[in-house]
């Protein structure tokens, strides 16, 4: 029975991709619960699953079965606008690969998600994105196009952007995947940072040093969540 | 040469790989250029290609003028005097070339053909020698020596078989016996719009020789060699100013020379040059578009480019390749542009002959198809030029990097944004363009000409006026033919006219109503003058408005003074107000009780569709003396007015008339609507050109368009699925994709409102208009292109909102 701190509760959850009549189940059986304020790392080796569960849990996919509530609300079976209002209003995406606009200037790519909230007035959005930018050190670089960025840069503008609409959760996937090590740990310490300031992080790495600056870390293999040991164990039988 | 044909196979495998992109190429290039090559051919063989006579730069169209300023042709005596007093000309030909002639064939009977009557020197103004015979030697147009005629190559061809023998034959001309005596070559023709026609000295009455104020004999010169036309221009007006001091119906008129290969084109060189920018701008949008797609291309083959690169290949080698398949492509182009332009010119055939002098000679010759494929050449060079040098100075290490596509570049993406702006202002001009014409044509078709053209027939007649020398043709002839017609099922009423509604005006008289101060000097007042029967009025459903209607029982040969009834603009433009128009008399004799006395005042009918109605008065055929009737009514038209469709009634009609006269031939009876639609022709073929090129520049805009949003929207499609991932609703991406292209159409849109209203003066040439006041037809126009462009957007744009977030992130 979820708290009223649990932020996301799923019970299993799977997801089957068909194609060419072949059954790929990506996940299979998903049990997890995140709370409020909670930094959770999902790792695993590649094709565990990680980045569909996370698709799922930022409402960018369905699951085929099982349950997903988030904030106390079942989101499995809503419709494609409410999805997207929820995604807007409740989930910061920060990718791997930064998914800036190259057309857009980086205040109106922080200011985007908060143009596809009717109603909030122009000065209140340009006080957002002066805040989130501000929170990430870039706000001095809001003319900018994201090409005359660095890789750290862009990415920095990314978490600004996730923040700016005052999520209730950061997914980020891979967020140092495209980051040299130094860029790398600066994102994963801003990350940090906003946990401390009560942020709901979910994190997916392959990295374990990265998972480390996590509160808690969900393995994954072959779709289904293992423990620490268990994903030792499994990683080693396929390695042999 | 090994690596040219290793280029052009390479080519050709690139082509058959991408065969969507290459036939969108093809077709786009072969419609821009079709249309380009049509109106080419047409301006080549109208306007650049010089007159098929000797030295045509030395040869002029004398154009006389009133003292009031209008064209008046020269009178016989006149033009005795010109020729004669004039040096500076090594011929000085005068011609009527409004005649038709009759000729008994033994296949065809009897056979109208244009006949070109002129005076003995007339061949040698053009310089052509005859292909067989001879042409009229000096003294020839005198009477007695003057029943020679010279046929036409089409003629001879035509109705003689091509026969060498053909001279010195016998052949009969409105019942006149003449003698064949030489063949034109093929290709002479004058004047130019007279085809098939047949060329005899001049034959007339006497009076019509003798009268100085009878203007009817055009003139046409060639220069002496070693003057020139600004000499021969002085020489003659010298002449007429000694003329007009001389006698006084020559006083005050005035001459011109114009260059004839000009005079031939003077009406229709400033449209047909508009035409070809209207061409040219189509061609423009289709190199936008192949560019467009060019581009688009570019960016799927970068990496393959790249590839080369890394291996070596160096930036002239690629730009060679580019090329090699930017020419493949535009030959293919221009063979299909070639198709097209051949199938526009023989659609065009019949308006071009009825519209243009020189329409009946246009053909595709091996100039216009060597422009043709310059043409598509230059034009796709000048479209793959700017992808082929992005695409080989291409960084490999981004391409390679980027897996295939290095994203969209902003410069790429406005440029590309440019072409949609570019086209959108071209087919904007051409839409105004052509809605302007469209409506003139409209307004036209709609004007008041006085009566309702629906359910009208018209025929000619016309026979020698030998036939009825001595006789009555009123009652031998149009009595009889009047009474046949009239009890033909289904005809409600039938009349005869001199000279058409609608078709024809300029048989006119000067006027002066008995007792009026006279007239100021050079002010025009003129009359044109009619001979009808009474039915007339009744086919066109002429109302009376004062006094009374002819009547044959009434207006008698043996009145003294003749009497007319007048149209309200006659009254207008001669009776002062508070005079009874129906009570007024023309001093148009030295002896005042033969003075025309007006009975009647009928409604309005427009001579000429362009004008408004001009003053006329009409004689009752009735009345005409019995000796004037045969020459005065040898050319008449036939009305009926139909309860029914008019075309029903010509096979009874043609029965009608042979019965009455076999002799007399049957000429095509148009209704009057096809009347009114004829005198159009020029307007309808601009407007029906313009149109059809308004109409592809919009389609290939909107192609252009097309591929310009698909292009983004796949290109972008990372982009929309990070909007979807941060919120975005499916409606609202469809509302930036479509928000975009409205901006883009909207700025076409402006831009191609500028560039009408620069290229104003060009436009001039073919419609005047005043943009204040079509402002709201342009703003319709500016709506119908931006519904288009919404259209033309749709689909992608719906293919832009359906994009799974998840896949697209996937994607990337």
């Amino acid at each position: 029975m979820a708290s009223n701190n649990t932020l996301i509760e799923i019970e299993d959850l799977t997801k089957i991709f068909y194609t060419d009549e072949v059954e790929t189940h990506a996940l299979s059986g998903i049990h997890l619960t995140i709370s409020r304020g909670e930094y959770v790392a999902m790792s695993g080796p590649s094709g565990c699953g990680k980045s569909t569960l996370l698709s799922i849990l930022g409402l960018l996919d369905t699951p085929t079965g099982g349950r997903y509530l988030l904030n106390n609300n079942p989101v499995e079976n809503l419709s494609f606008g409410d999805r997207s209002r929820i995604r807007n209003q409740e989930i910061g995406f920060i990718f791997q690969s930064f998914n800036l606009i190259g057309d857009l200037t980086v205040e109106e790519n922080v200011e985007l998600p908060l143009t596809y909230r009717a109603g909030m007035p122009s000065a209140e959005r340009k006080g957002r994105v002066k805040e989130a930018l501000e929170r990430v050190n870039m706000a001095h670089r809001m003319r900018h196009y994201p090409a005359q960025l660095s890789g750290g840069q862009q990415q920095r503008v990314a978490v600004a952007r996730a923040l700016a609409g005052s999520p209730s959760i950061l997914l980020a996937d891979e967020p140092t995947g495209n980051l040299d090590s130094k860029n790398g740990e600066a994102v994963m310490h801003l990350l940090a940072d906003l946990h401390r300031e009560g942020s709901t992080i979910c994190m997916v790495t392959h990295d374990p040093r990265f998972a480390k600056h996590a509160q808690r870390e969900v393995h994954l293999f072959d779709g289904k969540v293992v423990s620490e040991d268990e994903l030792k164990k499994l990683t080693e039988e396929v390695e042999a | 040469m090994n690596t040219l044909l290793q280029d052009l196979r390479y080519a050709l495998r690139q082509l058959r790989r991408a065969p969507g992109f290459a036939v969108t190429v093809v077709l786009t290039l072969a419609l821009s250029v079709g249309v380009a090559t049509a109106v080419f051919c047409v301006i080549d063989n109208v306007i650049l290609r010089p007159l098929p006579y000797a030295h045509p730069d030395r040869i002029v169209d004398v154009m006389s003028r009133s003292p009031s300023g209008y064209t008046q042709p020269a009178s016989w005596p006149s033009y005795k005097d010109e020729r004669a007093q004039a040096s500076a000309f090594a011929a000085l030909a005068g011609y009527a070339d409004y005649f038709d002639t009759t000729m008994e064939t033994p296949s065809n009977g009897p056979v109208e053909f244009p006949n070109v009557r002129s005076t003995d020197n007339f061949f040698q103004v053009f310089g052509v020698q005859p292909m067989l015979g001879r042409t009229f030697l000096p003294g020839e147009e005198q009477e007695g020596k003057n029943d020679i005629a010279v046929l036409s190559y089409e003629m001879w061809q035509n109705y003689f078989g091509g026969d060498r023998n053909v001279l010195n034959k016998a052949v009969k001309l409105d019942g006149q016996t003449y003698t064949v005596i030489g063949v034109m070559p093929a290709g002479f023709r004058f004047p130019l719009n007279r085809r098939n026609a047949i060329y005899t000295p001049i034959h007339l009455d006497r009076p019509w020789m003798i009268r100085r104020g009878d203007h009817w004999l055009r003139t046409v010169a060639r220069i002496r060699d070693g003057f020139t036309i600004e000499q021969a221009q002085a020489d003659l007006a010298h002449v007429f100013s000694d003329l007009g001091q001389a006698n006084s119906s020559d006083e005050g008129r005035t001459v011109r020379l114009q260059l004839l290969a000009e005079s031939v084109n003077s009406q229709s060189k400033g449209p047909l040059w508009t035409l070809l920018g209207a061409v040219l701008a189509v061609l423009a949008i289709g190199c936008v578009n192949v560019a467009g797609l060019l581009l688009a291309r570019g960016v799927k083959r970068e990496r393959e480019m790249a590839m080369r690169v890394a291996i070596g290949a160096g930036r002239i080698r690629l730009l060679r390749q580019l090329l090699t398949e930017g020419v493949l492509l535009a030959l293919l182009g221009a063979a299909g542009g070639v198709l097209l332009a051949w199938t526009v010119l023989d659609l065009m055939r019949a308006f071009l002959i009825h519209a243009l002098a020189r329409g009946a000679d246009i053909h595709l010759n091996w100039t216009v198809l060597a422009a043709a494929i310059a043409i598509a050449v230059c034009a796709n060079l000048a479209a793959s030029i700017f992808p082929a040098f992005h695409l080989s100075s291409i960084d490999p290490n981004r391409a390679l990097k980027a897996g295939g596509s290095a994203g969209v570049e902003r410069g790429q993406h406005r440029l590309r944004s440019g072409f949609v702006v570019t086209q959108v202002a071209l087919t904007m001009v051409l839409l105004v363009v052509a809605g302007l014409l469209l409506r003139v044509v409209s307004r036209y078709r709609h004007v008041d000409l006085g009566f309702d053209p629906a359910h009208i027939l018209s025929t000619g007649i016309d026979f020698s006026p030998a036939r009825y020398q001595g006789r009555d043709v009123v009652a031998d002839f149009y009595r009889p033919l009047l009474d046949r017609v009239s009890h033909l099922p289904g005809v409600r009423a039938a009349g005869l006219i001199s000279l058409l509604p609608i078709e024809n005006d300029g048989s006119n008289s000067d006027i002066h109503i008995a007792g009026q101060p006279p007239y100021p000097p050079n002010q025009e007042m003129l009359a044109e003058n009619r001979f009808v029967s009474t039915g007339y009025f009744d086919v066109f459903g002429i109302p009376l408005h004062r006094g009374r209607a002819l009547s044959p029982s009434l207006d008698r040969p043996e009145k003294i003074a003749p009497t007319v009834v007048v149209n309200d603009a006659f009254v207008k433009k001669f009776i002062p107000a508070g005079l009874d128009p129906a009570a007024q008399r023309i001093d148009d004799d030295d002896k005042q009780e033969k003075w025309t006395q007006i009975v009647g005042v009928v409604g309005n009918v427009r001579q000429n569709i362009y004008e408004a109605p001009l003053a006329e008065r009409d004689w009752l055929m009735d009345e005409l003396p019995l000796k004037d009737r045969a020459g005065l009514l040898s050319g008449m038209t036939l009305v009926l007015r139909t309860d029914g469709d008019p075309k029903l009634l010509i096979p009874a009609l043609r029965n009608a008339l042979h019965e009455v006269d076999p002799t007399v031939p049957f000429k095509t009876a148009s209704t009057m609507t096809e009347v009114v639609s004829e005198t159009l022709v020029f307007e309808r073929m601009e407007s029906w050109l313009f149109g059809i090129f308004a109409g592809l520049a919009l389609a290939l805009a909107m192609v252009g368009l097309y591929g310009l949003v698909s292009h983004e929207v796949e290109q972008s499609t990372r982009d929309i699925g990070v909007r979807m991932a941060l919120g975005a609703t499916r409606n609202r991406i469809l509302g930036m994709v479509l928000r975009r292209v409205a901006w883009m159409l909207g700025a076409g849109t402006v831009v191609g409102f500028a560039l009408t209203l620069v290229a104003r003066k060009l436009i001039g040439m073919v419609i005047y208009f005043d943009a204040q006041k079509e402002a709201g037809g342009f703003l319709l126009l500016a709506l119908l292109l931006l519904v288009a462009g919404l259209v033309a957007a749709l689909i992608p744009a719906a293919r832009a909102a359906s994009i799974e977030p998840m896949h697209a992130l996937r994607a990337e």
